[in-house]
Protein backbone atom coordinates (compact mmCIF):
# COMPACT_ATOMS: atom_id res chain seq x y z
CA UNK A 1 0.00 0.00 0.00
CA UNK A 2 1.51 3.46 -1.36
CA UNK A 3 1.84 5.96 1.74
CA UNK A 4 -0.97 7.98 0.47
CA UNK A 5 -3.35 4.88 0.40
CA UNK A 6 -2.18 4.85 4.19
CA UNK A 7 -2.82 7.84 4.92
CA UNK A 8 -6.42 7.37 3.44
CA UNK A 9 -6.70 4.40 5.19
CA UNK A 10 -5.89 6.44 8.21
CA UNK A 11 -8.37 8.87 8.19
CA UNK A 12 -11.06 6.85 6.53
CA UNK A 13 -11.20 4.85 10.08
CA UNK A 14 -10.64 8.03 12.50
CA UNK A 15 -13.49 9.65 10.97
CA UNK A 16 -15.47 6.09 11.23
CA UNK A 17 -14.28 6.52 14.87
CA UNK A 18 -15.77 9.59 15.37
CA UNK A 19 -19.08 8.97 13.57
CA UNK A 20 -19.34 5.68 16.32
CA UNK A 21 -19.14 8.16 18.98
CA UNK A 22 -21.44 10.86 17.29
CA UNK A 23 -24.09 7.93 17.30
CA UNK A 24 -23.15 6.17 20.80
CA UNK A 25 -23.79 9.83 22.12
CA UNK A 26 -27.11 10.43 20.84
CA UNK A 27 -28.34 6.61 21.92
CA UNK A 28 -27.38 7.61 25.51
CA UNK A 29 -29.49 10.85 25.20
CA UNK A 30 -32.29 9.53 23.58
CA UNK A 31 -33.06 7.27 26.75
CA UNK A 32 -32.77 10.55 28.54
CA UNK A 33 -35.50 12.09 26.13
CA UNK A 34 -37.45 9.31 26.92
CA UNK A 35 -37.26 8.67 30.45
CA UNK A 36 -37.94 12.75 31.16
CA UNK A 37 -40.71 12.62 28.65
CA UNK A 38 -42.00 9.20 29.30
CA UNK A 39 -42.09 8.24 25.55
CA UNK A 40 -42.11 4.55 25.74
CA UNK A 41 -41.64 4.25 21.71
CA UNK A 42 -38.31 6.18 21.84
CA UNK A 43 -37.00 4.14 24.57
CA UNK A 44 -37.23 1.31 23.10
CA UNK A 45 -35.42 2.42 20.15
CA UNK A 46 -32.36 2.86 22.52
CA UNK A 47 -31.68 -1.23 22.68
CA UNK A 48 -31.96 -3.95 20.99
CA UNK A 49 -35.18 -6.27 20.91
CA UNK A 50 -33.18 -8.84 22.84
CA UNK A 51 -31.40 -6.54 24.85
CA UNK A 52 -31.08 -6.49 28.63
CA UNK A 53 -31.25 -3.79 31.42
CA UNK A 54 -30.43 -3.99 35.10
CA UNK A 55 -31.36 -1.33 36.54
CA UNK A 56 -31.85 -3.15 39.98
CA UNK A 57 -35.50 -1.99 40.11
CA UNK A 58 -35.83 -4.18 37.27
CA UNK A 59 -33.35 -6.86 35.65
CA UNK A 60 -34.75 -8.40 32.49
CA UNK A 61 -35.63 -7.64 28.84
CA UNK A 62 -35.13 -4.36 27.78
CA UNK A 63 -38.70 -4.04 26.01
CA UNK A 64 -39.83 -5.20 29.42
CA UNK A 65 -38.13 -2.79 30.97
CA UNK A 66 -39.09 0.01 29.08
CA UNK A 67 -43.15 -0.62 29.38
CA UNK A 68 -42.80 -1.40 33.31
CA UNK A 69 -40.14 1.79 33.99
CA UNK A 70 -42.03 4.54 31.73
CA UNK A 71 -45.07 3.32 34.03
CA UNK A 72 -43.70 3.35 37.25
CA UNK A 73 -42.01 6.99 36.23
CA UNK A 74 -45.30 8.78 36.28
CA UNK A 75 -46.47 6.92 39.23
CA UNK A 76 -43.25 7.68 41.29
CA UNK A 77 -42.63 11.11 40.43
CA UNK A 78 -43.51 14.05 39.07
CA UNK A 79 -40.37 15.52 37.71
CA UNK A 80 -37.19 13.85 36.71
CA UNK A 81 -34.31 15.11 34.93
CA UNK A 82 -31.66 12.10 34.26
CA UNK A 83 -28.84 14.76 33.62
CA UNK A 84 -25.31 12.89 31.58
CA UNK A 85 -22.12 13.69 32.47
CA UNK A 86 -18.61 11.83 31.81
CA UNK A 87 -19.35 9.63 28.73
CA UNK A 88 -16.20 7.10 28.35
CA UNK A 89 -16.80 5.00 25.32
CA UNK A 90 -14.50 2.61 23.26
CA UNK A 91 -15.65 1.11 19.95
CA UNK A 92 -14.03 -1.99 18.29
CA UNK A 93 -15.58 -2.84 14.63
CA UNK A 94 -19.44 -3.36 15.50
CA UNK A 95 -19.26 -3.24 19.43
CA UNK A 96 -18.74 -0.94 22.06
CA UNK A 97 -18.36 -0.74 25.79
CA UNK A 98 -19.58 2.96 27.64
CA UNK A 99 -19.42 4.28 31.04
CA UNK A 100 -21.80 7.26 31.53
CA UNK A 101 -21.68 9.24 34.68
CA UNK A 102 -25.49 9.82 35.85
CA UNK A 103 -26.41 12.65 38.02
CA UNK A 104 -30.32 12.66 38.29
CA UNK A 105 -33.04 14.40 39.91
CA UNK A 106 -36.82 12.79 41.23
CA UNK A 107 -39.65 14.76 42.47
CA UNK A 108 -41.52 12.10 44.80
CA UNK A 109 -45.46 11.74 44.96
CA UNK A 110 -46.85 12.91 48.24
CA UNK A 111 -48.42 9.07 48.14
CA UNK A 112 -45.40 7.54 47.44
CA UNK A 113 -42.84 9.07 49.65
CA UNK A 114 -42.94 5.52 52.00
CA UNK A 115 -42.75 3.25 49.33
CA UNK A 116 -39.85 5.40 47.75
CA UNK A 117 -37.98 6.33 50.80
CA UNK A 118 -39.04 3.48 53.39
CA UNK A 119 -40.40 3.67 56.83
CA UNK A 120 -37.06 5.52 58.38
CA UNK A 121 -36.97 8.39 56.24
CA UNK A 122 -41.57 8.65 57.09
CA UNK A 123 -40.97 8.35 60.61
CA UNK A 124 -38.92 11.63 60.50
CA UNK A 125 -41.57 13.92 59.23
CA UNK A 126 -44.83 14.74 60.82
CA UNK A 127 -47.84 12.39 58.98
CA UNK A 128 -49.84 15.88 58.12
CA UNK A 129 -47.10 17.73 56.39
CA UNK A 130 -46.48 14.65 54.57
CA UNK A 131 -49.36 15.12 52.72
CA UNK A 132 -49.10 18.05 51.88
CA UNK A 133 -44.83 18.54 50.98
CA UNK A 134 -42.83 16.76 48.95
CA UNK A 135 -39.36 15.08 48.87
CA UNK A 136 -36.78 14.97 46.44
CA UNK A 137 -33.99 12.70 45.71
CA UNK A 138 -30.70 13.13 43.76
CA UNK A 139 -28.91 10.27 42.80
CA UNK A 140 -25.31 9.37 41.38
CA UNK A 141 -25.08 6.23 39.41
CA UNK A 142 -23.04 4.66 36.59
CA UNK A 143 -24.52 3.41 33.58
CA UNK A 144 -22.38 0.70 32.46
CA UNK A 145 -23.49 -0.34 29.07
CA UNK A 146 -22.30 -2.90 25.85
CA UNK A 147 -23.73 -1.32 22.74
CA UNK A 148 -23.66 -3.55 19.24
CA UNK A 149 -24.13 -1.89 15.63
CA UNK A 150 -26.45 -3.89 13.32
CA UNK A 151 -27.27 -2.77 9.95
CA UNK A 152 -25.75 0.56 10.81
CA UNK A 153 -27.06 1.25 13.83
CA UNK A 154 -25.99 1.26 16.97
CA UNK A 155 -28.20 0.07 19.98
CA UNK A 156 -27.82 -0.76 24.00
CA UNK A 157 -27.15 -4.84 23.83
CA UNK A 158 -26.77 -4.33 27.82
CA UNK A 159 -27.05 -1.89 30.26
CA UNK A 160 -25.97 -2.44 34.41
CA UNK A 161 -26.53 0.42 36.30
CA UNK A 162 -24.56 1.33 39.02
CA UNK A 163 -25.33 2.79 41.99
CA UNK A 164 -22.68 5.64 43.76
CA UNK A 165 -24.73 7.35 46.03
CA UNK A 166 -28.43 9.12 46.40
CA UNK A 167 -29.10 12.04 48.57
CA UNK A 168 -33.03 12.41 49.81
CA UNK A 169 -35.00 14.97 51.53
CA UNK A 170 -37.73 17.76 51.69
CA UNK A 171 -38.43 19.39 48.46
CA UNK A 172 -37.04 23.29 48.42
CA UNK A 173 -39.28 23.64 45.39
CA UNK A 174 -40.75 27.14 44.75
CA UNK A 175 -42.91 27.21 41.98
CA UNK A 176 -45.36 30.05 42.55
CA UNK A 177 -44.02 32.96 44.10
CA UNK A 178 -41.09 34.99 43.60
CA UNK A 179 -38.48 34.80 40.48
CA UNK A 180 -39.82 31.35 40.05
CA UNK A 181 -43.68 32.33 39.10
CA UNK A 182 -41.82 33.81 36.12
CA UNK A 183 -40.02 30.67 34.68
CA UNK A 184 -42.72 29.17 31.89
CA UNK A 185 -42.72 27.04 30.40
CA UNK A 186 -42.46 24.50 32.41
CA UNK A 187 -41.04 20.66 31.26
CA UNK A 188 -44.37 18.08 30.24
CA UNK A 189 -44.56 14.28 29.94
CA UNK A 190 -47.36 14.41 27.36
CA UNK A 191 -45.62 14.93 24.19
CA UNK A 192 -46.61 18.43 24.32
CA UNK A 193 -43.37 19.50 25.70
CA UNK A 194 -41.23 22.27 24.01
CA UNK A 195 -38.52 20.22 22.89
CA UNK A 196 -40.66 18.01 20.37
CA UNK A 197 -41.06 20.92 17.99
CA UNK A 198 -37.35 22.23 18.33
CA UNK A 199 -36.47 21.33 15.02
CA UNK A 200 -33.58 22.26 12.14
CA UNK A 201 -37.22 23.24 10.13
CA UNK A 202 -38.31 25.28 12.18
CA UNK A 203 -34.86 27.11 12.91
CA UNK A 204 -35.23 27.49 8.71
CA UNK A 205 -38.96 29.20 9.40
CA UNK A 206 -38.00 31.52 11.96
CA UNK A 207 -34.70 32.66 9.80
CA UNK A 208 -37.34 32.95 6.89
CA UNK A 209 -38.88 35.52 9.48
CA UNK B 1 -18.85 22.28 2.10
CA UNK B 2 -15.21 20.61 1.97
CA UNK B 3 -13.74 18.69 5.16
CA UNK B 4 -10.60 19.67 5.37
CA UNK B 5 -7.66 17.63 7.06
CA UNK B 6 -7.30 20.45 9.53
CA UNK B 7 -11.09 19.90 10.64
CA UNK B 8 -10.57 16.39 11.34
CA UNK B 9 -7.25 16.46 13.13
CA UNK B 10 -8.95 19.40 15.66
CA UNK B 11 -11.75 16.90 16.24
CA UNK B 12 -9.32 14.24 17.01
CA UNK B 13 -7.67 15.88 19.26
CA UNK B 14 -10.83 17.17 21.10
CA UNK B 15 -11.73 13.27 21.19
CA UNK B 16 -8.48 12.65 23.05
CA UNK B 17 -8.27 15.02 25.23
CA UNK B 18 -11.89 14.61 26.81
CA UNK B 19 -10.87 11.03 27.20
CA UNK B 20 -7.43 12.17 29.50
CA UNK B 21 -10.22 14.38 31.34
CA UNK B 22 -12.70 11.40 31.55
CA UNK B 23 -9.81 9.19 33.46
CA UNK B 24 -8.60 11.39 34.98
CA UNK B 25 -12.44 10.87 37.18
CA UNK B 26 -12.47 7.56 36.99
CA UNK B 27 -8.56 7.45 38.30
CA UNK B 28 -10.10 9.24 41.49
CA UNK B 29 -13.12 7.67 42.19
CA UNK B 30 -12.38 4.03 41.59
CA UNK B 31 -8.55 5.36 43.51
CA UNK B 32 -6.79 4.10 41.11
CA UNK B 33 -3.41 5.77 41.03
CA UNK B 34 -0.91 4.21 38.34
CA UNK B 35 -4.29 5.40 36.15
CA UNK B 36 -4.03 8.57 37.18
CA UNK B 37 -0.94 9.35 36.76
CA UNK B 38 -1.19 8.51 33.10
CA UNK B 39 -3.25 11.79 32.65
CA UNK B 40 -0.17 14.18 33.57
CA UNK B 41 3.14 14.22 31.87
CA UNK B 42 5.93 13.19 34.60
CA UNK B 43 6.86 16.93 34.87
CA UNK B 44 3.26 17.63 35.05
CA UNK B 45 1.91 19.91 37.48
CA UNK B 46 -1.22 20.10 39.65
CA UNK B 47 -2.48 22.75 41.47
CA UNK B 48 -5.18 21.73 43.76
CA UNK B 49 -5.26 23.97 46.55
CA UNK B 50 -5.14 20.73 49.16
CA UNK B 51 -1.93 20.22 47.54
CA UNK B 52 0.19 22.08 44.98
CA UNK B 53 3.69 20.82 42.86
CA UNK B 54 4.47 17.73 40.80
CA UNK B 55 1.51 16.19 39.18
CA UNK B 56 2.98 12.42 40.26
CA UNK B 57 3.48 13.31 44.03
CA UNK B 58 -0.20 14.54 43.57
CA UNK B 59 -1.29 11.76 42.18
CA UNK B 60 0.03 9.59 44.86
CA UNK B 61 -1.23 12.24 47.49
CA UNK B 62 -4.56 12.22 46.28
CA UNK B 63 -5.32 8.48 45.31
CA UNK B 64 -4.27 7.94 49.07
CA UNK B 65 -6.37 11.03 50.66
CA UNK B 66 -9.22 10.42 48.55
CA UNK B 67 -9.82 6.72 50.67
CA UNK B 68 -9.25 8.19 54.04
CA UNK B 69 -11.57 11.29 53.75
CA UNK B 70 -14.34 9.65 51.83
CA UNK B 71 -16.36 6.88 51.33
CA UNK B 72 -17.82 7.48 47.75
CA UNK B 73 -16.77 10.43 45.64
CA UNK B 74 -18.13 11.34 42.57
CA UNK B 75 -16.07 13.65 39.84
CA UNK B 76 -18.71 14.62 37.21
CA UNK B 77 -17.93 16.60 34.30
CA UNK B 78 -20.26 19.17 32.42
CA UNK B 79 -19.42 22.13 29.95
CA UNK B 80 -16.03 21.06 28.23
CA UNK B 81 -14.39 24.22 26.26
CA UNK B 82 -11.08 23.36 25.12
CA UNK B 83 -9.31 25.16 22.11
CA UNK B 84 -6.58 23.58 20.43
CA UNK B 85 -3.09 25.12 18.74
CA UNK B 86 -1.04 22.47 16.85
CA UNK B 87 0.63 20.36 19.55
CA UNK B 88 -0.78 22.36 22.75
CA UNK B 89 -4.16 23.06 24.12
CA UNK B 90 -6.05 25.13 26.78
CA UNK B 91 -9.53 23.32 28.36
CA UNK B 92 -11.99 24.56 31.02
CA UNK B 93 -14.18 22.02 32.12
CA UNK B 94 -16.75 22.26 34.93
CA UNK B 95 -16.92 19.88 37.61
CA UNK B 96 -19.69 18.73 40.13
CA UNK B 97 -18.70 16.30 42.64
CA UNK B 98 -19.88 14.63 45.22
CA UNK B 99 -18.22 13.48 48.09
CA UNK B 100 -19.58 11.51 50.80
CA UNK B 101 -17.32 12.11 53.82
CA UNK B 102 -15.85 9.68 56.43
CA UNK B 103 -17.96 9.90 60.11
CA UNK B 104 -14.33 10.44 62.11
CA UNK B 105 -13.40 13.04 58.88
CA UNK B 106 -16.49 15.18 59.51
CA UNK B 107 -14.35 17.50 61.88
CA UNK B 108 -11.07 17.94 59.76
CA UNK B 109 -13.07 18.49 56.59
CA UNK B 110 -15.78 20.58 57.67
CA UNK B 111 -13.90 22.53 60.67
CA UNK B 112 -16.03 23.20 64.31
CA UNK B 113 -18.18 26.02 63.56
CA UNK B 114 -20.08 23.45 60.88
CA UNK B 115 -19.77 20.18 63.08
CA UNK B 116 -21.24 23.12 65.82
CA UNK B 117 -24.34 23.37 64.06
CA UNK B 118 -25.75 19.51 64.38
CA UNK B 119 -27.35 17.60 67.13
CA UNK B 120 -26.95 14.17 65.80
CA UNK B 121 -30.33 13.54 64.84
CA UNK B 122 -31.61 12.81 61.84
CA UNK B 123 -31.64 10.05 58.70
CA UNK B 124 -27.64 9.12 59.50
CA UNK B 125 -26.17 11.59 61.81
CA UNK B 126 -23.16 10.57 62.00
CA UNK B 127 -22.48 11.13 57.97
CA UNK B 128 -22.32 14.50 55.81
CA UNK B 129 -21.57 15.33 52.36
CA UNK B 130 -20.61 18.16 50.23
CA UNK B 131 -21.32 19.20 46.47
CA UNK B 132 -18.58 20.89 45.02
CA UNK B 133 -18.65 23.45 42.17
CA UNK B 134 -15.07 24.50 40.16
CA UNK B 135 -13.47 24.03 37.33
CA UNK B 136 -10.23 22.57 35.93
CA UNK B 137 -8.18 25.00 34.21
CA UNK B 138 -5.87 22.86 32.06
CA UNK B 139 -3.11 23.04 29.90
CA UNK B 140 -1.78 19.98 27.87
CA UNK B 141 0.46 19.00 25.30
CA UNK B 142 0.38 16.81 22.70
CA UNK B 143 3.92 14.54 22.57
CA UNK B 144 4.22 11.22 20.13
CA UNK B 145 0.95 11.88 19.46
CA UNK B 146 -0.16 11.41 22.87
CA UNK B 147 -2.35 14.25 24.51
CA UNK B 148 -1.66 14.52 28.55
CA UNK B 149 -2.14 17.22 31.27
CA UNK B 150 1.06 19.93 31.77
CA UNK B 151 -0.39 21.88 34.55
CA UNK B 152 -3.80 21.74 36.02
CA UNK B 153 -5.35 24.53 38.49
CA UNK B 154 -8.36 23.82 40.22
CA UNK B 155 -10.93 26.84 40.50
CA UNK B 156 -13.28 27.24 43.46
CA UNK B 157 -16.77 28.56 42.61
CA UNK B 158 -19.34 27.04 45.31
CA UNK B 159 -19.46 24.38 47.41
CA UNK B 160 -22.72 23.23 50.15
CA UNK B 161 -22.46 21.12 53.12
CA UNK B 162 -25.14 19.27 54.57
CA UNK B 163 -25.77 16.36 56.80
CA UNK B 164 -26.24 13.02 54.72
CA UNK B 165 -29.54 12.15 53.25
CA UNK B 166 -28.61 8.88 52.09
CA UNK B 167 -30.82 5.54 52.23
CA UNK B 168 -28.87 1.93 51.36
CA UNK B 169 -31.30 -0.37 53.03
CA UNK B 170 -34.73 0.65 52.66
CA UNK B 171 -37.31 1.75 49.81
CA UNK B 172 -36.66 1.74 46.42
CA UNK B 173 -32.88 2.08 47.09
CA UNK B 174 -32.44 -1.21 48.93
CA UNK B 175 -32.98 -2.26 44.88
CA UNK B 176 -30.39 -0.48 44.33
CA UNK B 177 -27.52 -3.11 42.98
CA UNK B 178 -24.78 -3.36 42.52
CA UNK B 179 -22.54 -0.15 43.50
CA UNK B 180 -19.67 1.58 42.67
CA UNK B 181 -16.50 0.33 44.31
CA UNK B 182 -12.78 1.40 44.74
CA UNK B 183 -10.64 -0.74 42.93
CA UNK B 184 -10.43 -3.06 40.07
CA UNK B 185 -13.75 -5.04 41.76
CA UNK B 186 -15.86 -2.26 40.17
CA UNK B 187 -18.11 -3.43 37.14
CA UNK B 188 -16.89 -0.91 34.83
CA UNK B 189 -13.33 -2.41 34.42
CA UNK B 190 -15.26 -6.13 32.73
CA UNK B 191 -17.37 -3.90 30.55
CA UNK B 192 -15.37 -3.59 26.83
CA UNK B 193 -16.26 -4.06 23.64
CA UNK B 194 -15.05 -7.24 23.69
CA UNK B 195 -17.89 -8.66 25.98
CA UNK B 196 -20.26 -6.48 23.94
CA UNK B 197 -19.08 -9.00 21.01
CA UNK B 198 -18.95 -12.23 22.94
CA UNK B 199 -22.48 -11.41 24.36
CA UNK B 200 -24.06 -10.93 20.94
CA UNK B 201 -22.49 -14.11 19.76
CA UNK B 202 -23.70 -16.20 22.70
CA UNK B 203 -27.61 -14.73 21.56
Amino acid sequence: MSGQDQALNARTAALQNLIDRRDIGAVLTRYSRALDRADLDLMKSVYWHDGVDNHGVFNGNAAAFCAFIIREIQNWFEVTTHNLLNVRIEVEGDHASAETIHYAYHKVRAEKVGEIFGSRYRAMFDRARLDREHHVFYAGARYVDLLSRRNGEWRILQRQVVSDWNDNGPSGEVLDQGMFATLQPRGTRDGADLVFANTPAEAARTGAG
Amino acid sequence: MAVSDADIEDLIARRDIYEVLTRYSRALDRADVELMKTVYWPDGIDNHGVFNGNAAEFAEFIVREIQNWFEVTMHGLMNCHIDVDGDFAAAETYLFAYHKVRAEKAEEIFGSRYMAMFDKKGLDPNHHHFYFGGRYLDQLERRNGEWRILKRQVVMDWNDNRPSGEILDQGMFATLEPRGERGQGDLVFSNTPAAARKLEAAE
